[in-house]
C-alpha cells in the first residue's frame, strides 16, 4: 500500500510536470499576446503595451518565465521585477492574474468550493439515483418500472446540460419562482443557502447523468445476477435481501466506482457547461474565460489543480477497488 | 433400482418449460425418479440433456416468471413444485443443498470462505457468528483442508481449485442436509483432484447419510459412486436402473454411446471409439418421435415408429432386472443381440 | 476606445464592454427610437450646474436595484478604470474633477460639468494652464474630506503600474517622456510630484501644459482624477479596496462573482450636481451571460422586476422578446458609438468619382444582412455616430429605396473610365469573409472587380496602419474616446497626422484645406460651441472627397426591468443608474 502509493504520487508529480510544460509550450507557440487585449475595448498604445509586457515578465524567454514560474510554487516570487509596484507573490505562487493582479491561488480559492459543491453533490445525486434505478429496473427486468426507466434514461441520456438546465431554469426558476436561483453560498456561510442555491444544477445533473448510471448499472446487475455465485447464495436458502444487496450489488458496483470515480474526478477539475448554464463562476467557466484572454497563470493553476484531482481520483479508484474486489492486489499491478 | 418405500426424494412425471424469445423450450419432458437416504443417484446425459435443468428445478432456483414447473417434486414429503419462494427457500440449504461445477464462479469473489460459510449456516441457524464461525471451520476440517482456521479468513481466488471444491463441499454441508445435488463436482478439476474429490463426497455421504444426486456427463463417474443411474437424453430419461443393471447391460443405443466415449475402460486403447455422432437435440425443436433417432444408428433397422412415435419408458421382459426400464423402440432381443455383439465387443469393461 | 475588429478578434473583452455606446437623445425608457436627434452638448465652464441634482418627477427611496452582468468589472481601482461598464456604474462610488449630467430627457442637453470641482475648468490662456476648484463638503466614505492632495495622489497613481489599463491621454499630455526613461512611474517610487500638476492649497488644483489642451475637461471626466487618499492605496489590491467618494459604498465584494454597493453616509447631495441616492443597494451579479440575462429580464421575476441587463440580447433571441409587445416596453434600443468603415485608400484611388461611385454601388441592405441583419445593426451614413454630440445628420450618396444602393448614379460617375482591380483588405473573420463576399458583388454591378486579402486578425492593425499598404480598401471600425466630434474626426481625417506607422487615417485622407479646419475646431476652447462645426466639416469631407464609405453603426438592444424608475441608454449605451430609482 506504501509503496504503491508513494509510486502513484511520483507518477502523478511527473504527469503534473510534463502538463505544465505542454501548457506552456502551447501558449508562447499560440500566437495569444496577453498584453495587447488588456486595455479594454481599445487597442493599448505602444507605451501601455510595453509597460504591461515588461511588468508581467512576458518579454523574458519562454523557459525562464517557466524557471522562475516554477520557483514561485516552492520558494514565492516577486511579479513585476524592478517595478516599484512590484506585486509579492508568496509560496506557493501560482502566479498573478494578468488583468487584475489577483493571486491565482485565490482565484482557485474562490472558484474551487463552487465546483466542489456543484459536482459532489450532483455525483451523490446522480450515482444513487441512477444506481439505485439501474438496479431496480434489472431487478424487475422486463416489467413496466423497468421499461418506462429505461425508456427516461435514455430520453435524458441523450439530452444535453445545457438544454435541460435552461429548460428547467426557464419554468421552475424564472417564470414561477418555485426553485431558487441558482447561486453559490459557502456551506459555511449557510447550509441552507447553499442547498437552496445548488439545487437546480443537482437536479439538472441528477437527470442527465443518472440516466447513463441507470443504464450502465442495469446492464452490470443484470450481468451479475446471472453469476454463479448468485445461484450459490439462492442454493443456501437466503432471502431476496441479501441476495440483491449483499451479493449481486457488491459485485456490479466495482465498474460503475471506477467510472463514478473517474467522472468525479475528471469534473472537479471544473465543469464549464455545467457553470455557465447556471450562471456559476466555478474553476471550469473561470478556465474557459482565461483562455479567451490568454490569462495564462489563471489557465495553468486550474489545468494543473484538474490533472491532480484527475491523478488522485485515479489513486483513490484504484484504493477503493482493492476494498471492494480482494482479488485487486495495489502495487504489483501498477493499477488499472 | 431402490425398492424402499419412503424415498427421501421423489419426483413424478417433472416437466419443465422455459418461455424465451425464440419460443418455448422443453427442458425437462416427464421425468420420475427417486432417492433414498444413504443412496446415490447418478444422472447422467451430455449439455443439453435436461440434467442439471431437473437439479436446479429439485432446488427451486430457476426464475419463476419464466419457467413452467409441472408434476410433482416431493422432498421428504413436501411437494416444492408450486411451493412460495420464502417457504421453499427454508428448504433450500437445510434439507437440500448443492455443489456447483465450478467452485470458483459458484464462490462469492468478494468475500471470505468463511464468511460465506458462516452466512450458510446462520441462515438457517439462530446462532452468534462465534458458534457459526466454529461449525465453519469444524466443517473445513472435515473435508480436509488442512490449517482451517487460517484458510477461514481467506478468499476463494486465495485456494487451489481441489480445496476450492472441498470449501463448497464443506459450505453446501454445513447445515447436515439429507439432500445433496452434486453438479458435476468434478468436471472443473484436475483429474487427479476428481477422485479425491469423489472420495470425499462418498466418505461424507456415509457419515451423513444423505440421499446424493450426482449429475455428470461421465458414466465411469457414476458407476464407481451411484447406486442407480438415470440416463437423460433430450429432456427425457432414456434409461433408468441401478448401477450395475445398467452397466452390466445398458439397454439404450444412447447409453452404449456414452460407454463407448470413455476412454480409461477401453481395454484397448487403439480400438475405435464408438462415439455418437452429432449435436444433442435443439430443446425449442425436438424432434419428433424418439428424441434420440437423428442420431440412433440403430433407428433404422427397424424402419418402424422411430421418428413417429415417443418410446415409452418399460421394463425389461426377457431378463429379470427389476427396476430397469429402457426407452426404445428396438425389439428388446435386438437390443442384447446388437449390445453383445456390437459394442461389449469392443472392449467395454463390466 | 478603438478598433472594435481587433478587440473582437482577440476574444478577450466581455460581451457588455463591446457594447460601449454613447447616446444622449436617444433614451429609450420608452421604446425602440433608432434615429438620434440632433445634438446639443454644454461644458459648464462656467460653473452654472450645483449640487443637488434636481429631484426625479414621481421617484421614491429605498429598494436594490440588481444589475445583470456577464462578468465583474475588469477593474473599480478608478486609475484603471477604462471600459464602459465601469465608467457607467463606477461613478456610484467615484466622483472625479469633472463629470457629465444626463437625464434621459429627450431634447435636454448632455452637460459636462464640475463633480468635485466646482465647473469644467478654467482656463485663462486658451488650455494650456487649467485650474480647479474643490467644491464644499465633499468627503470619503470614512468622512475625512477629499483634498486636492488626494485627486493628485490619485492622478499621480494614474502614471503607475496600477493605472496601465486606464485612458492614457491626461499622463501623455502632462508628461513629454512619459512611458519612457526618466519619465514619471507613479507614487510607488517615491515621489509624489506629477509633472504639470500642482496643488496651491487643498481646494485648489492647477494643470499645467506644454501645448493647449482643451480636452482636459473631458479627460477629468474619467475616474483618473478620481481622489485616493495615499494612506490607503493598496496598490493592486486597491481594485477590490478602493475607498468611495460617491453616493454609495462597497458592502460586499467577491471578485468575479458579486458586489454589493449601499448608500455611503458622508456623501453629500449638495455637493453633488451628478448623482442621486435613492436606491438602497445596488446587487451587481457578475456570472451572468446575455443569453440568461435576457431569460431573466423577459420573465423579470421576483428582485429581477428591479434588474437591468447590461449585455444585448443575442441576436437569436431579438425576434422572440420583439414579439412581445409587453415585453418590448421594457427595450432599450439605440446606436451606440461604434461605426463600421470602408475606407478608401486615397492615395491610390486618387480619382473622386471613382470613390464617390463606390458609395453609390454599396448594396447596404445585403451588407447588413451578413453581419446579422437589422437587429443588431443600423445602416450608417455618416463617419460620426449618432451618439457624438458632433453628429449631424445626413446622406451624401442616397441610395434607391430598395437600401440596395443607386448603381445608375454609380455608372454615371464612371462613364468613360477605367477602374483597376481593386485589392480590400480586411482582418481574417468569419464575418469578414461574408462582408468580402457581398462587398465584391456590390461593385461588380458597378463592372469594379475587389480582390479580397485576409489578413490575420492579430495582426491586421498594425499591417493596415502603415503608411503605403498596398490596399486600395480597407475595414475599420471607430468608436470614440469622449463626446466629441475631435475624438472621431479629429483622429481619423485629419491628414497632419498620418506616420509612417501607427494611423488611424486608414483613407491615408490628407486635405489642406480639411486639415486647417480641423486645426482651427480642435483648439476651440468651447467645446459644447465647437460640435457643430464638426458635423459640417464631416458633410463637406463626404460630398467633396468621399474618402470612405460608412457601413453600419453598431446597435444596442437590452431589457431593463418594469420596476426601474429614471433608466435609459446612457453615453456608455447602458442603462444609467446615477439618479435611478426603485418603483
Amino acid at each position: 500500500m506504501f509503496r504503491f502509493l508513494i509510486k502513484r504520487v511520483l507518477l502523478g508529480v511527473s504527469t503534473l510536470f510534463a502538463i505544465s510544460v505542454t501548457v506552456f509550450a502551447l501558449f508562447f507557440m499560440g500566437p495569444a499576446d496577453p498584453a495587447a487585449s488588456m486595455c479594454g475595448t481599445k487597442q493599448c498604445t505602444p507605451v501601455q503595451h510595453e509597460r504591461i509586457t515588461t511588468f508581467l515578465e512576458l518579454d523574458r524567454p519562454p523557459h525562464e518565465q517557466y524557471a522562475s514560474y516554477m520557483r514561485g510554487i516552492f520558494v514565492g516570487r516577486t511579479i513585476g521585477g524592478d517595478s516599484p509596484d512590484a506585486i509579492e507573490c508568496p509560496a506557493p505562487c501560482l502566479g498573478i492574474n494578468f488583468r487584475t493582479y489577483e493571486q491565482v491561488s485565490t482565484v482557485i480559492g474562490r472558484t474551487m468550493p463552487i465546483t466542489f459543491s456543484i459536482v459532489l453533490g450532483g455525483a451523490v445525486l446522480y450515482v444513487l439515483i441512477g444506481t439505485g434505478l439501474g438496479m431496480l429496473s434489472a431487478i424487475k427486468r422486463g416489467s413496466i418500472f423497468d421499461r418506462i426507466a429505461s425508456g427516461t434514461a435514455l430520453t435524458f441520456a441523450s439530452t444535453q446540460i445545457f438544454f435541460i438546465g435552461s429548460v428547467l431554469l426557464l419554468v421552475f426558476v424564472y417564470q414561477t419562482d418555485l426553485l431558487p436561483l441558482p447561486k453559490y453560498v459557502p456551506f459555511t456561510e449557510s447550509p441552507l443557502g447553499w442547498l437552496g442555491g445548488m439545487i437546480v444544477p443537482w437536479i439538472a445533473l441528477g437527470l442527465i447523468n443518472s440516466a447513463q448510471y441507470a443504464r450502465l448499472s442495469r446492464a452490470q446487475m443484470i450481468e451479475t445476477l446471472s453469476e454463479d455465485f448468485v445461484r450459490t447464495a439462492r442454493a443456501k436458502g437466503l432471502a431476496i435481501a441479501p441476495i440483491y444487496f449483499r451479493h449481486a450489488l457488491r459485485a456490479a458496483v466495482t465498474p460503475i466506482v471506477t467510472i463514478a470515480g473517474l467522472d468525479i474526478g475528471g469534473q472537479l477539475g471544473g465543469v464549464a457547461i455545467t457553470e455557465t448554464t447556471f450562471s456559476l463562476n466555478g474553476m471550469g467557466r473561470t478556465a474557459v474565460r482565461a483562455i479567451d484572454e490568454a490569462n495564462l497563470p489563471v489557465v495553468m493553476g486550474i489545468v494543473l489543480f484538474s490533472a491532480m484531482f484527475l491523478v488522485l481520483s485515479t489513486i483513490i479508484v484504484d484504493i477503493l477497488y482493492s476494498v471492494i474486489d480482494p482479488r485487486v492486489k495495489l502495487g504489483t499491478s501498477g493499477g488499472h | 433400482m431402490s425398492t424402499a418405500n419412503n424415498p427421501y426424494l421423489q419426483v413424478s412425471n417433472l416437466r419443465v418449460k422455459f418461455e424465451t424469445h425464440d419460443g418455448t423450450v422443453k427442458a425437462v419432458d416427464g421425468v420420475t425418479f427417486s432417492v433414498e437416504k444413504g443412496k446415490t443417484l447418478g444422472i447422467v446425459g451430455e449439455s443439453g440433456s435436461g440434467k442439471s435443468v431437473t437439479s436446479l428445478a429439485i432446488m427451486g432456483l430457476h426464475n419463476p416468471k419464466s419457467t413452467l414447473l409441472q408434476g410433482e417434486i416431493l422432498v421428504d414429503g413436501r411437494n416444492v413444485v408450486g411451493m412460495p419462494d420464502d417457504k421453499l427457500r427454508l428448504l433450500r440449504g437445510r434439507d437440500m443443498a448443492m455443489i456447483f461445477q465450478d467452485p470458483l464462479t459458484a464462490l462469492h469473489p468478494f468475500y471470505t470462505i468463511g464468511r460465506q460459510l458462516v452466512e450458510a449456516y446462520r441462515v438457517h441457524h439462530k446462532v452468534t457468528k462465534a458458534v457459526a464461525k466454529k461449525r465453519a471451520i469444524e466443517m473445513l476440517d472435515r473435508v480436509g483442508i488442512p490449517q482451517p482456521q487460517r484458510r477461514f479468513g481467506q478468499y476463494p481466488h486465495e485456494f487451489s481449485g481441489g480445496m476450492r471444491q472441498r470449501a463448497m463441499i464443506a459450505m453446501s454441508l454445513i447445515n447436515d442436509p439429507n439432500l445433496l445435488i452434486a453438479d458435476e463436482p468434478t468436471t472443473a478439476l484436475d483429474v487427479t483432484v476428481q477422485a479425491q474429490i469423489l472420495d470425499l463426497l462418498n466418505d461424507l455421504q456415509r457419515e451423513f447419510h444423505s440421499a446424493v444426486i450426482l449429475i455428470t456427463h461421465d458414466l465411469g463417474v457414476v458407476s464407481q459412486v451411484a447406486d442407480d443411474v438415470l440416463v437423460m437424453y433430450g429432456g427425457r430419461v432414456a434409461e433408468y436402473g441401478t448401477a450395475q443393471q445398467v452397466m452390466k447391460l445398458p439397454q439404450h443405443p444412447y447409453t452404449w454411446g456414452l460407454l463407448a466415449s470413455m476412454p480409461s475402460l477401453r481395454g484397448d486403447p487403439e480400438a475405435d471409439l464408438l462415439p455418437i455422432k452429432g449435436n444433442p437435440p435443439s430443446l425449442l425443436n425436438v424432434p419428433p418421435g424418439c428424441v434420440f433417432h437423428p442420431r440412433c444408428r440403430y433407428a433404422m433397422l427397424k424402419g418402424g415408429p422411430c421418428d413417429r412415435e415417443v418410446p415409452e419408458l418399460l421394463q425389461l421382459r426377457t431378463v429379470d432386472e427389476p427396476g430397469h426400464t429402457v426407452a426404445c423402440h428396438l425389439p428388446e432381443r435386438q437390443r442384447i443381440e446388437t449390445y453383445q455383439e456390437e459394442i461389449s465387443s469392443v472392449g467395454v469393461a463390466q | 476606445m478603438r478598433k472594435t475588429v481587433k478587440a473582437l478578434a482577440l476574444g478577450a473583452i466581455a460581451t457588455s464592454l463591446v457594447l460601449t455606446a454613447a447616446c444622449s437623445a436617444n433614451k429609450g425608457t420608452d421604446q425602440e427610437k433608432d434615429t438620434a436627434k440632433e445634438q446639443n452638448f454644454i461644458v459648464d465652464y462656467k460653473g452654472d450646474v450645483k449640487g443637488p441634482r434636481a429631484e426625479v418627477a414621481g421617484a421614491k427611496t429605498g429598494g436594490t436595484i440588481t444589475i445583470l452582468k456577464a462578468a465583474c468589472f475588469e477593474h473599480l481601482d478608478p486609475q484603471q478604470i477604462y471600459v464602459s461598464d465601469a465608467l457607467s456604474y463606477g461613478p456610484l462610488v467615484h466622483r472625479s474633477l469633472t463629470g457629465y449630467v444626463e437625464t434621459g430627457v429627450e431634447g435636454e442637453p448632455m452637460k459636462l460639468v464640475g463633480d468635485l470641482a466646482t465647473n469644467a475648468g478654467t482656463t485663462t490662456d486658451n488650455g494650456k494652464t487649467w485650474t480647479y476648484t474643490l467644491r464644499d463638503n465633499i468627503k470619503f466614505e470614512d468622512g475625512t474630506a477629499i483634498t486636492s492632495k488626494d485627486v493628485a495622489y490619485g492622478i499621480a497613481r494614474s502614471f503607475g503600474q496600477f493605472g496601465v489599463q486606464g485612458p492614457q491621454f491626461l499622463q501623455a499630455a502632462l508628461d513629454a517622456k512619459f512611458g519612457a526613461e526618466g519619465g514619471y512611474a507613479g507614487p510607488s517610487t517615491g515621489d509624489l510630484k506629477v509633472p504639470g500638476v500642482t496643488t496651491p492649497d487643498d481646494k485648489t488644483i492647477k494643470f499645467e501644459f506644454a501645448t493647449p489642451q482643451v480636452a482636459l475637461p473631458y479627460w477629468l471626466a474619467f475616474p483618473t482624477s478620481t481622489p485616493v487618499p495615499a494612506a490607503k492605496d493598496t496598490k493592486e489590491k486597491y481594485d477590490f479596496e478602493f475607498v468611495s467618494s460617491g453616493p454609495y459604498k462597497r458592502a460586499e465584494l467577491v471578485p468575479d462573482t458579486r458586489i454589493v454597493f449601499e448608500k455611503n453616509p458622508a456623501w453629500d447631495p449638495n455637493s453633488d450636481p451628478i448623482r442621486k441616492q435613492y436606491v438602497d443597494k445596488f446587487v451587481f451579479d457578475c456570472t451572468t451571460d446575455a443569453k440568461t440575462q435576457t431569460d431573466r429580464m423577459s420573465a423579470a421575476n421576483g428582485p429581477d422586476a428591479a434588474a437591468i441587463m447590461t449585455g444585448n440580447v443575442p441576436p437569436d433571441q431579438i425576434p422572440v422578446v420583439k414579439g412581445n409587445a409587453e415585453l418590448m416596453k421594457r427595450v432599450g434600443s439605440a446606436p451606440n458609438q461604434y461605426v463600421y468603415y470602408l475606407n478608401i485608400n486615397t492615395t491610390r484611388v486618387t480619382d473622386v468619382d471613382v470613390r464617390r461611385a463606390l458609395n453609390y454601388a454599396f448594396d447596404r441592405d445585403a451588407y447588413l444582412k451578413a453581419v446579422g441583419g437589422y437587429d443588431i445593426a443600423n445602416p450608417a451614413s455618416t463617419i460620426t455616430s449618432p451618439v457624438n454630440p458632433a453628429y449631424l445628420e445626413f446622406d451624401a450618396y442616397p441610395s434607391k429605396s430598395d437600401n440596395h444602393g443607386d448603381i445608375d448614379k454609380a455608372m454615371k460617375l464612371l462613364e468613360g473610365k477605367t477602374v483597376p482591380t481593386l485589392t480590400l483588405c480586411t482582418a481574417n473573420t468569419a464575418v469578414n469573409q461574408k462582408v468580402a463576399a457581398v462587398l465584391q458583388e456590390s461593385f461588380k454591378r458597378a463592372n469594379i472587380t475587389v480582390t479580397p486579402k485576409f489578413i490575420p486578425s492579430g495582426d491586421y492593425y498594425t499591417t493596415v496602419g502603415r503608411k503605403g499598404i498596398d490596399c486600395d480598401l480597407i475595414t475599420s471600425a471607430w468608436g470614440q474616446d469622449w463626446a466629441d466630434g475631435q475624438s472621431v474626426l479629429g483622429v481619423l481625417m485629419d491628414g497632419a497626422q498620418i506616420k509612417a506607422e501607427g494611423n488611424n487615417n486608414y483613407s491615408y485622407f490628407n486635405d489642406a484645406a480639411v486639415v486647417a479646419k480641423l486645426k482651427e475646431l480642435r483648439e476651440m476652447a468651447d467645446r459644447g460651441a465647437a460640435q457643430k462645426g464638426y458635423g459640417e466639416l464631416e458633410k463637406q469631407i463626404m460630398e467633396q472627397h468621399a474618402p470612405l464609405i460608412p457601413l453600419r453603426y453598431g446597435r444596442t438592444f437590452g431589457i431593463y426591468g418594469p420596476n426601474v424608475g429614471n433608466t435609459f441608454l446612457n453615453q456608455f449605451s447602458q442603462f444609467d443608474l446615477l439618479a435611478a430609482y426603485v418603483k
